[in-house]
């Protein structure tokens, strides 16, 4: 994973670090990484399931953002989900956990710097086109209900709203269609991707959209709904 | 005569020569008799003169002479009023004198043509004078051509031509005209440019183009008033009239080059102008059957580009709004009479083709049209009429034909009805209707719905055996094969096949009986139908309800020996008994006569409950036959109503009714046929297979994409529906949101998967 071992470093005061210090830190790594591990597990434990002491649950999740400022009705849980390579929204594994918040333990102790961190992951996820698609496939996964092939519409909604609504003014038809000729009662993955690529590629006034092209049958009423 | 050359005196020689050209351009007869070798000589002695040969000046001088003779010839004509007449002889005259006299130069023509052919020398040196040397004869038409008709054309206000396209005027208008003066004067542009690199361009500047123009103008002016003058019809017939008479001017007066774009401006003036109020007025002439205007307008649209379109579109239209109103009309009957939907169209159908051959001399685009017409009539699901679904009532009228008593039941309808005349229907006259019907057929595009009702209906003929003739069942399926391919029919054949090894089974079957000396057995027929060829509600054989069915312990020792019968015979086959299409007839004992009755299973079941006792309660009726209590109530109401057994104080029958035997039932007949089951669910019966038409139809999608898939492995969108639409077509038009439908269900399923926007690729 490229992130970003750097990245917090030059949060923290020491932004210019002469060679042989570095070399030094090297030699020093195995105990820093003892410490960063056991900082790592202090801080997951504080959230951890009662039941099941690898993994927090929901209501564990919810406090953890609460506690490091993170609306849960923001974009943020999802990228921290993207980033962690969570499988489950809502819930988060210790070896999740570990490999992404022991790199930056150092500048993460203080619960209230996460959270600038987070806003970096976000503005990188969201300026990155590429990176950007594969943080949007990757939440289909991430939010659809295990075990099932496809996502409720509700919840499909909802993540739109989240995650498309403001960059692209025509969601909001969209899911006005979704929500009152009631034309599917799932989005499967199909559907999912390609709403993105919609999005992207169909202005509002949907002059240049292609009934003839591979849309599927949803975007196909969708645009058939605007027009009468 | 003398070859050599010689000394001569030029002026004497001239002389000598100008009395003779005088001779040749008057045509005077005194000197009829130049001799051709005369003037040959005495050129001939001017071009090879010693010392120095005069071509120059001999050509020299007989440009003068004919300079002056042309300028004459014009003033003379000008003296006349009639200059058309006049020019027309004069130039008749002029170019045969030229030619006369060419022959006489021919010496000087070698000499002069040599020299221009010759290229060393510039065109300079091949000018003597004002005249540039060629070929007497083509100088002099050229000076005709400057001192004539360039004379007249600028400085005498192009009298001529003015006076030419006067007279066509007048021919035009009906008056007479002297064709052929015309016609000379016009062929004179083409004669006098004849020696010049394009013989056309005098002809085409002077006379074509304003020509063209007055030709226009005429017959605007003409098509304005015929088409205010009245109808459409008149105004066809006139501008046939004049477009015939056209083309004979044409070949009066032009050139064959112009005859193509005249006939264009004629057409362009009156018909491409005034098309639109032609095209306005043919469905009307077509409704009021003015069949010879809709020749007229088919005759003079054709001539013009696209001009038939419009009129294909309505005729198109209108047989198609004829068709529609005919399946409007006969409204939700056709479900129970298709033979009126099939005889009326088929009427349609061959009127209009017949109107195609007279009216439109057999043209395939207005067969074409036709044909689109009638594919939309029978393929018409947008719901003109939703019952009469083409698929379905042309399957449903093959059924009516074929059936048994195809002839007896129209007059029952027929009586029933108050109507007259029985028709009798005999075997060769079925076979005809059939192939008449084939007509039809083949306009269906959903070729899998007719195929869904056909072998459905066809089942019910063989199991019932309802056929009325097997060559006629064999002989229709052949035609379907003919047009739909061998797939298509594999199925019905199989059907028949079965038909036949039954029968086979049967009479071992009785043989085994025999041989096995097994008692207790009643007679039956069996009939094994192989699963899948048949269109048989699979539900009912697997469902719970079918196994609770308690069987007539008369029928059970037939049924198990049967089973061990056909397990001898073929080894690892499973026999699923389908009650619900089993028959039988059933003797009543109880009443003054013994009547039988022919029931269906269910009803036999229920009857010989009552074996008994005379009365039993619904409920127990249900509990003790192992029916369902759908089946029940659809197997006694028939019963009931032909007053076998009834409900006690005849009140309507419900679950809790008490049912009784009718021990006062009397009957004309001792046979007594009992309708299995109520009939009135085949509105039922065809959305059932409309659906089962419909999961055919995805599954067969879904195997064409990945068929094609899998040869191509990758492929855009747009070609896989277009693969799939040819694939598909012979057997119905699937819509794109089928495809789709299934493409995103083949994606769900990975079979395949997105490569880029648009293209699909296989997954392995």
């Amino acid at each position: 994973m490229p992130p970003k071992r750097k990245q917090p470093a030059s949060l923290t005061t020491s932004t210019l670090v002469p060679r042989h210090i570095k070399i030094a830190k090297k030699k020093m790594a195995t105990a820093q990484s003892k410490y960063e591990a056991e900082e790592c597990r202090k801080w997951f434990d504080k959230y951890a399931d009662k039941d099941n002491r690898d993994l927090i649950g929901p209501d564990g999740c919810q406090s953890f953002f609460s506690d490091i400022g993170i609306s849960l009705e923001s974009i943020q849980p999802l990228i921290i989900g993207y980033k962690m390579k969570s499988s489950r929204m809502g819930y988060i594994t210790w070896d999740e956990w570990f490999d992404v918040i022991k790199p930056n333990i150092c500048s993460m102790v203080n619960d209230g710097k996460l959270k600038v961190v987070v806003d970096q992951w976000e503005g990188s996820v969201l300026n990155d086109p590429e990176e950007y698609m594969q943080f949007y496939l990757f939440t289909f996964n991430y939010a659809k209900t295990t075990g099932q092939k496809s996502m409720d519409v509700e919840t499909a909604i909802a993540f739109w709203q989240i995650m498309l609504q403001d960059k692209y003014p025509i969601v909001k038809s969209f899911i006005q269609f979704l929500q009152e000729a009631h034309p599917v009662k799932v989005i499967n993955k199909d559907q999912w991707s390609n709403m993105l690529y919609f999005c992207q590629s169909v202005p509002e006034d949907l002059r240049n959209y292609d009934n003839t092209s591979s849309w599927p049958v949803l975007f196909d009423d969708y645009v058939e709904w605007r027009q009468s | 005569m003398t070859l050599r050359r010689k000394a001569i005196d030029f002026d004497q020689h001239f002389s000598q020569l100008i009395d003779m050209l005088n001779g040749i351009y008057s045509f005077s007869s005194k000197q009829q008799q130049i001799k051709g070798m005369t003037m040959y000589q005495v050129v001939y002695d001017m071009c090879i003169a010693i010392p120095r040969p005069f071509t120059d000046r001999l050509f020299t001088g007989i440009a003068e002479y004919i300079d002056g003779h042309t300028t004459n010839e014009c003033k003379m004509m000008l003296t006349n009023d009639d200059i058309v007449t006049s020019y027309a002889r004069a130039f008749e005259r002029f170019a045969l004198a030229a030619e006369y006299m060419s022959r006489g130069c021919c010496y000087l023509d070698r000499i002069n043509t040599s020299n221009y052919t010759g290229g060393s020398r510039s065109a300079n040196s091949a000018t003597s004078g004002k005249y540039r040397k060629q070929n007497v004869e083509a100088l002099a038409l050229l000076l005709w051509k400057n001192n004539v008709l360039f004379t007249i054309r600028d400085k005498y206000q192009n009298k001529l031509f003015y006076q030419v396209f006067e007279l066509i005027r007048q021919d035009r208008d009906g008056d007479d005209a002297p064709h052929s003066t015309i016609k000379s004067v016009v062929t004179s542009l083409v004669q006098v440019n004849s020696f010049t690199e394009q013989p056309l361009q005098l002809y085409i500047e002077e006379f074509e183009r304003p020509y063209l123009v007055h030709t226009k103008r005429y017959y605007e002016a003409e098509a304005a008033r015929e088409i205010a003058a009245g109808s459409i019809s008149g105004f066809m017939q006139r501008a046939s009239d004049r477009l015939q008479q056209e083309i004979m001017r044409n070949n009066q007066y032009c050139h064959s080059t112009s005859h193509g774009r005249i006939v264009k401006e004629f057409e362009a003036q009156y018909i491409t102008a005034y098309q639109d109020r032609i095209i306005d007025e043919f469905e009307i002439m077509l409704k009021d059957e003015r069949f010879q205007d809709c020749t007229l307008a088919y005759s003079l649209l054709s001539r013009i580009p696209d001009g038939l379109k419009p009129i294909l579109d309505i005729y198109q239209n209108y047989v198609a709004k004829l068709g529609k109103e005919i399946v409007t009309q006969l409204g939700s009957s056709v479900t129970k009479n298709p033979k009126s939907y099939v005889d009326q169209l088929l009427a349609l159908h061959q009127k209009y083709y017949q109107v195609n051959q007279q009216v439109f001399s057999s043209d395939p685009l207005f067969t074409a049209a036709v044909d689109k017409a009638f594919r939309t009539i029978i393929n018409d699901t947008a719901g003109t009429n939703l019952p009469a679904n083409g698929p379905e009532t042309l399957a449903r009228y093959c059924d009516m034909m074929m059936k048994k008593n195809a002839g007896k039941k129209e007059p029952a309808a027929a009586k029933r009805k108050g109507l007259k005349k029985p028709v009798d229907m005999d075997e060769g006259d079925q076979e005809e209707r059939l192939m008449k019907m084939v007509t039809l057929f083949k306009y269906v595009e959903d070729k899998d719905v007719f195929q869904k009702f056909y072998s459905r209906m066809l089942a019910k003929r063989l199991i019932y055996g309802a056929s009325s003739s097997e060559e006629l069942e064999i002989n229709m399926i052949n035609r379907l094969k003919e047009i739909c391919g061998v797939e298509y029919t594999s199925k019905l054949n199989k059907m028949f096949t079965d038909m036949s090894l039954s029968s086979d089974l049967n009479t071992k079957f009785k043989n085994f009986v025999k041989e096995k000396n097994l008692t207790g057995h009643v007679n039956m027929d069996i009939l094994v139908l192989t699963a899948g060829a048949w269109p048989l509600n699979q539900k009912e054989d697997v469902g719970p309800d079918t196994n609770k069915i308690q069987i007539p312990t008369v029928l059970e020792n037939n049924i198990s020996s049967f089973e061990t019968f056909y397990g001898n015979q073929y080894n690892g086959r499973r026999l699923l008994w389908q009650w619900n299409l089993t028959r039988g007839e059933i003797r009543i004992n109880h009443l003054d006569r013994n009547y039988e009755l022919q029931v269906s299973l269910y009803q036999m079941l229920i009857l010989i409950l009552f074996n008994e006792g005379t009365s039993l309660a619904v409920n127990d009726i249900i509990l003790q036959s192992g029916l369902t209590e759908a089946d029940t109530t659809r197997s006694l109401k028939p019963l009931i109503d032909m007053h076998i057994l009834e409900t006690v104080n005849g009140e309507p029958l419900s679950q809790t009714s008490e049912i009784k035997v009718n021990t006062s039932f009397t009957s004309k007949r001792t046979k007594i046929k009992v309708t299995a089951a109520a009939q009135g669910d085949s509105q039922q019966e065809s959305q059932s297979a409309r659906k089962s038409v419909d999961e055919d139809r995805r599954m067969y999608l879904q195997a064409a994409i990945v068929r094609i898939m899998k040869s191509r492995q990758v492929l855009p969108h747009v070609q896989l529906i277009q693969e799939i639409f040819d694939q598909a077509n012979s057997r119905f038009s699937p819509s794109v949101i089928m495809i789709k439908k299934c493409i995103e269900q083949l994606l769900e399923k990975q079979f395949i998967a997105r490569q880029e926007r648009d293209t699909y690729v296989y997954v392995a």
